[in-house]
């Protein structure tokens, strides 16, 4: 919908008061230009989000003293705003736009909008200089040794911190804007002689098709460029570090910036890539090796232990040794619930600390936990309520849930914990077998960006040898070629070409 | 979608239904030991079975109770036909997979048709963990786990903690269920760990002799040790002989048993028994010393000599009083010379009283403890 | 990109071993020991050998007509519906195979795990969960299959690991006491323990890489044999023969038999339970997939999920048809191993020679 602007300065700003009417952070600024201050001018920019000093100095002053901005008609004769833009104004990022709407658009990203009186162009002058965060360490995902700097909410700040990783032309950085209202800016950054090209086109594909209102963050755009939303697991990787963004772009995937969220998209993503951490690379080999195995075994913790401690229980005291027996039975003698009770009033008392710790920031939030866990633990130990294993196994639950890398990949195991619950409660160990093996077929079946989710242990890539990189961790000697499960065009990373 | 929901939701209400299996951990009685006596023959309820199990509230640490186990009895059929008898005295049902001792009475072992009942029924039975040590008492199986002695307290059960390893003395064998039976059906005779009561408390010695299902003879602890040597199964013993006046106590620390059996002009079976040890004590005088080679050689050659009139006499007694193969010569027959042994498995009890056996002991002093 | 669909030699091998080793193993010692006593696995190697010619008869079929799946190829050399009938007759045997591992695997559940639940319940909640798996694509079976593959392992590993002290190996002898005319009836009671290859009859098109393809099949094949051995000597160390004829499932049983409490290994069944419900779920659901397939092309419909709900029903019924062990494993087990006979001997063997001749006219 273009409506063009027209050569009357009157008529243009008229218009735009028309549509921004009510809208009282949008300003103008109207001055004199040109030989004998003759010809009328106008800035229009929202207060909030520009850069004052910026405008202010290098577009205002210059035109204000410029006493001999040549002959400004003239030039609007000859070459219109351009030698405006090329002699007198020192803002480095300058555009001459035809289309009123888009005016509207910039103006409300933080451009200004610059109008002359007889002029059918306007400049847009990059002047965008809102209040931001500054670039500190992520909350969520911290490391003992490595950078220290994390995504903030300004896309521009983003794709800087990864351009300065990627110093290589190659790294292609394309902006389009998604959301009707929102025009959320996203920029989808990948290594072109890298990546594979079928995975490029499913995201621009799977992009186009977005129609929404507003994004707010980036995990709106993952729920809608998913392959399988009803799974409790995600396929898409997020992060907020850039060195991990970095890192997944030279693999070969495709990373999603978006406006206004300090999380980065990465795409695509199997069990292996949401099982690693950046740690795992800037530490020793042998320590990152243990380490995830021991994630592996909190997963299966974070899973099961509850549904075992239900079936063993319940169902099937036998299966353990004799000393742990008497010991469980004598441990749970005057408990008036049942097994399967016991564990769902245990896990929904620590879901609900866990989510007022959650609301409540700072030391108040600290203070609730220690004080919710140990007291109402203990206390409810004494008073004979729940026994003192059920403690024990919830409590290392949780640990081993949060010991996880991926907020969201921890979540689905929390969803699948209580469906797991439920089955040993009625069947005991053959129903949490049951669960497993659906549980597996359902992660064969998920699919990221039509890259198998479970790749490299289900058979995508053992054979190049990817499980050198999730099952244990091969010293960066052994990596030499670049994991096999996004088919990138160009495999070797190290060594002689 | 609002259909299939709603199909789902029914459809679950099967499994809501049930939990046909669950009965919670602190609701069961967890037997730990089983006796079985005879009772009347040829009836129905032909046995006394004792049902031995741990008071879950005298364990850990806030045990509320002292009492450490109670005992139940009853007769009945069947052993697990028991357990049903004694619901009508207990609040619990009985759960038998840890079940680790079965003592089976005097007066059973001697009836052939009501042991391999017995022993029929534990084998089928898929709870009970075929590791179950079997032990003959002497007297009553009921008496036995009823005596109310002053023990120490083991949580697996004292008389389990007693038996399963011998791992300090050769003076019984450990058998467990599935060992019995194998040794039945490969040479017929087996070899159980005997119980009684001495000085008010528990005594495990010996042993019990059992030939296709019943008892044909209790043997004691030094036969008992012969027998362990020649199977090559003593871990830990101490040999005790007189060297010159004085005596000298040696500590077995390794044993190895061989057997050879040859089918030369009728049969003979070759045993090299080779120990190895150190020794344990001899006696503290300046002039005599045990750090010489002449008097190691010759303390080994006493020991020998006593070890094998031992295991001699016994061997004796298996092949003429009992004829009783329970070194195994036909089971290594059955599984080295096939051929041979189909021939004359069917008149094994007549040939093993005539073969020839020879014993070899070698025993080595290897060390002498810290002196000399 | 991975939208063709096709699967990779390694998910081959695995689906193979995966589908082989299933119910049969249970009993399988103990049927050999019946008849042939200790030399039991003279007739383990000798069936597993036997069946390798089929595999290279059917890749070559495959070879033969490169592309193409086994129902294209099947309707392209014989009349359309004679083909239909040969589906048909493979589409029962797959049922009943089935029914009859529904049956024992709820049976050995039921004496190990769950006492009193109903058998229907088992059954049923296993077939439920089966068709999740038989619904989706091929490529979807063969990532379970490799994602099963090394638990099996894993758990042979630890059988051998933690039998090893307990064991006693002189009742492994006598070795080679071999009574030959007893060898024909142990193959035909191994033959049922390696039917399940015919499903590479389903996977072989989809290879992505045909050369190599056999080599991957002969290895799996290997395997099976080497874990079917490695099982058969396990239980008769520790049972010795004679116990070993008595047990029904000694495979299971065995781990009764391991009992150090010091090092806290105790009543394992738990364990093996829980890795004998991933190996029944890898052999029922690539059949259960197989059926629909089948039942797909019969009625020319591209979506086999459709076909595969309506069997749950019929194989549940069928499952609880006999009304014990013995029967089930004399009626069942008896028709299927002549099922297992013609379907995947004869019918792949014909079809072979039919392909054949007609790519011989067709040259000519």
């Amino acid at each position: 919908m273009g409506e063009i602007i027209s050569k009357d300065l009157k008529k243009n700003i008229d218009t735009l008061k028309n549509i921004f009417i009510d809208c009282d952070d949008i300003s103008y600024r109207f001055i004199d230009i040109g030989k004998d201050k003759k010809r009328e001018a106008c800035f229009v920019f929202s207060d909030g989000l520009i850069d004052k000093v910026l405008i202010g100095e290098y577009a205002i002053q210059l035109l204000l003293t410029l006493s001999d901005s040549g002959d400004v008609e003239l030039n609007l004769k000859s070459s219109g705003l351009e030698k405006i833009a090329k002699e007198s104004i020192a803002i480095p990022g300058i555009k001459e736009e035809k289309d009123l709407d888009k005016v509207v658009d910039a103006v409300l990203s933080g451009e200004t909008a610059f109008f002359v009186d007889k002029a059918d162009k306007a400049l847009i002058l990059s002047s965008r200089g809102w209040p931001t965060r500054g670039v500190g360490e992520p909350d969520t995902e911290t490391v003992v040794r490595g950078p220290r700097e994390g995504f903030t909410e300004t896309l521009k700040i983003n794709t800087t911190l990864v351009r300065r990783r990627i110093r290589d032309p190659k790294l292609k950085i394309k902006n389009i804007q998604i959301g009707r209202r929102s025009k959320t800016d996203i920029a989808i950054m990948y290594i072109e002689d890298i990546v594979s090209g079928g995975i490029l086109k499913e995201v621009n594909g799977r992009l186009d098709k977005i129609d929404i209102d507003a994004i707010l963050d980036s995990s709106m755009l993952e729920f809608l460029i998913e392959d399988n939303y009803l799974s409790p697991f995600p396929q898409i990787e997020n992060t907020e570090r850039p060195d991990t963004l970095a890192a997944s772009l030279y693999e070969g995937r495709v990373g999603i910036l978006v406006d206004n969220s300090p999380f980065a998209l990465i795409v695509p993503a199997t069990i292996g890539t949401l099982s690693q951490s950046a740690e795992d690379y800037y530490s020793r080999w042998t320590i990152s090796t243990i380490i995830r195995w021991v994630r592996l075994f909190a997963a299966f913790l974070s899973l099961l232990a509850p549904a075992l401690y239900i079936a063993i229980t319940s169902f099937h005291p036998g299966l353990i040794p004799t000393v742990l027996t008497y010991y469980l039975g004598a441990s749970r003698v005057n408990v008036p619930f049942p097994a399967v009770i016991e564990a769902y009033l245990m896990e929904l008392t620590l879901e609900l600390l866990r989510e007022s710790g959650t609301r409540i920031a700072g030391p108040i939030g600290t203070t609730i936990g220690i004080v919710g866990g140990l007291i109402i633990g203990q206390a409810a130990v004494e008073a004979g309520i729940v026994s003192p294993l059920m403690i024990i196994i919830v409590a290392v639950t949780t640990i081993a849930s949060f010991s996880l890398p991926s907020y969201e990949w921890a979540s689905g195991f929390r969803f699948c914990r209580f469906i797991f619950m439920a089955l040993a409660g009625i069947l005991g160990l053959y129903g949490i077998m049951l669960g497993i093996v659906v549980l597996s077929t359902h992660f064969a079946r998920l699919e990221s960006f039509g890259i198998p989710f479970s790749a490299p242990y289900s058979g995508l890539g053992i054979e190049e040898g990817d499980l050198k990189d999730t099952l244990v961790k091969a010293p960066i000697q052994k990596l030499q070629l670049r994991p096999i499960f996004t088919f990138p065009k160009n495999r070797r990373r190290m060594g002689k070409r | 979608m609002r259909k299939r929901i709603l199909i789902i939701l029914l459809f679950s209400l099967i499994f809501l239904s049930g939990c046909w299996d669950k009965v919670e951990i602190e609701q069961r009685i967890f037997v730990s030991d089983i006796g079985v006596d005879l009772y009347e023959k040829e009836k129905m309820n032909r046995f006394i079975v004792t049902y031995q199990y741990p008071n879950i509230n005298a364990i850990g640490k806030n045990a509320t109770e002292d009492k450490k186990s109670f005992v139940l009895s009853t007769p009945c059929s069947s052993i697990f036909q028991a357990s049903r008898e004694l619901s009508t005295k207990s609040p619990f049902p009985f759960y038998f997979k840890h079940v680790k001792v079965l003592i089976l009475g005097e007066e059973l072992l001697k009836e052939e048709n009501l042991v391999r009942e017995v022993i029929d029924e534990l084998n089928r039975d898929t709870k009970i963990n075929k590791k179950i040590q079997i032990i003959a008492a002497e007297g009553k199986a009921k008496d036995i786990l009823n005596t109310n002695i002053s023990r120490e307290h083991t949580v697996d059960g004292f008389i389990y903690s007693t038996v399963k390893d011998n791992k300090t003395s050769s003076r019984f064998t450990s058998q467990t269920l599935t060992g019995l039976i194998s040794d039945l059906d490969f040479s017929g005779v087996t070899l159980i760990p005997r119980i009684t009561i001495r000085d008010n408390r528990y005594n495990i010695s010996g042993g019990c002799i059992m030939k296709n299902y019943k008892q044909i003879a209790w043997i004691d602890e030094k036969e008992n040790r012969a027998i362990s040597l020649l199977n090559n199964k003593v871990k830990n013993e101490t040999i005790d002989t007189i060297y010159k006046g004085d005596l000298v106590s040696y500590t077995v620390t390794d044993t190895r048993a061989n057997k050879k059996v040859r089918i030369d002009d009728g049969i003979k079976a070759d045993f090299s028994i080779q120990i190895e040890g150190y020794l344990q004590g001899y006696i503290l005088d300046q002039d005599k010393t045990a750090f010489r080679n002449e008097v190691l050689k010759e303390m080994e050659e006493v020991m020998e000599r006593e070890v094998k009139r031992e295991v001699e006499k016994t061997i004796n007694k298996l092949q003429k009083t009992y004829k009783a193969d329970i070194i195994g010569i036909g089971e290594h027959l059955s599984k080295f010379e096939p051929k041979e042994w189909k021939k004359i498995k069917g008149s094994w009890d007549q040939i093993f009283p005539h073969i020839e056996i020879n014993v070899s002991l070698d025993i080595k002093i290897r060390r002498t403890g810290l002196t000399k | 990109m991975q939208n063709k669909n096709t699967i990779s030699n390694q998910q081959i091998k695995a689906l193979l071993v995966t589908t082989v080793i299933g119910v049969g193993v249970l009993s399988l010692p103990s049927d050999l020991a019946m008849i042939l006593n200790n030399s039991g696995w003279i007739a383990i190697i000798i069936g597993g050998l036997l069946i390798l010619p089929f595999i290279i008869i059917m890749d070559r079929l495959f070879k033969l007509y490169p592309g193409k799946t086994f129902f294209q190829i099947g309707r392209k050399v014989m009349h359309p519906i004679a083909f239909n009938i040969i589906l048909i007759i493979i589409l029962s045997y797959s049922i009943l195979l089935l029914s009859y591992a529904s049956r024992i695997f709820a049976e050995v559940i039921k004496v190990y795990l769950l006492e009193t639940t109903p058998t229907e319940v088992i059954i049923l909640t296993m077939l439920i969960a089966i068709s999740y798996i038989a619904r989706s694509k091929l490529e979807v079976v063969a990532r379970v299959a490799v994602m099963i593959y090394p638990i099996i392992l894993g758990f042979i590993i630890f059988l051998i690991v933690i039998n090893l002290p307990n064991a006693d190996y002189t009742n492994i002898y006598p070795l080679l006491d071999i009574e030959y005319k007893e060898i024909p009836r142990g193959i035909m009671a191994v033959i049922f323990s390696y039917a399940g290859y015919e499903i590479l009859l389903l996977a072989l098109p989809f290879s992505e890489n045909n050369e190599n393809s056999l080599r991957y099949c002969m290895r799996g094949i290997l395997m099976v044999i080497g874990v079917y051995l490695i099982v058969f000597f396990i239980t008769l160390s520790q049972y010795g023969v004679h116990q070993l004829k008595r047990e029904i499932w000694p495979s299971i049983a065995v781990i009764k038999e391991v009992d150090l409490p010091g090092y806290f290994l105790e009543n394992l069944d738990g364990i093996v339970m829980a890795a004998w419900v991933m190996v029944v779920y890898g052999t029922m659901g690539p059949f259960l997939h197989a059926s629909g397939v089948i039942l797909g092309d019969i009625f020319n419909v591209k979506f086999h999920e459709l076909f595969v709900p309506p069997l749950i029903p019929i194989i549940y019924s069928i499952s609880l048809i006999p009304d014990n062990l013995i029967e089930s494993d004399r009626i069942m087990g008896r028709i299927l191993n002549y099922f297992a006979l013609i379907s995947i001997i004869i019918i792949p063997t014909i079809i072979f020679i039919l392909a054949y001749i007609k790519r011989r006219k067709d040259k000519a």
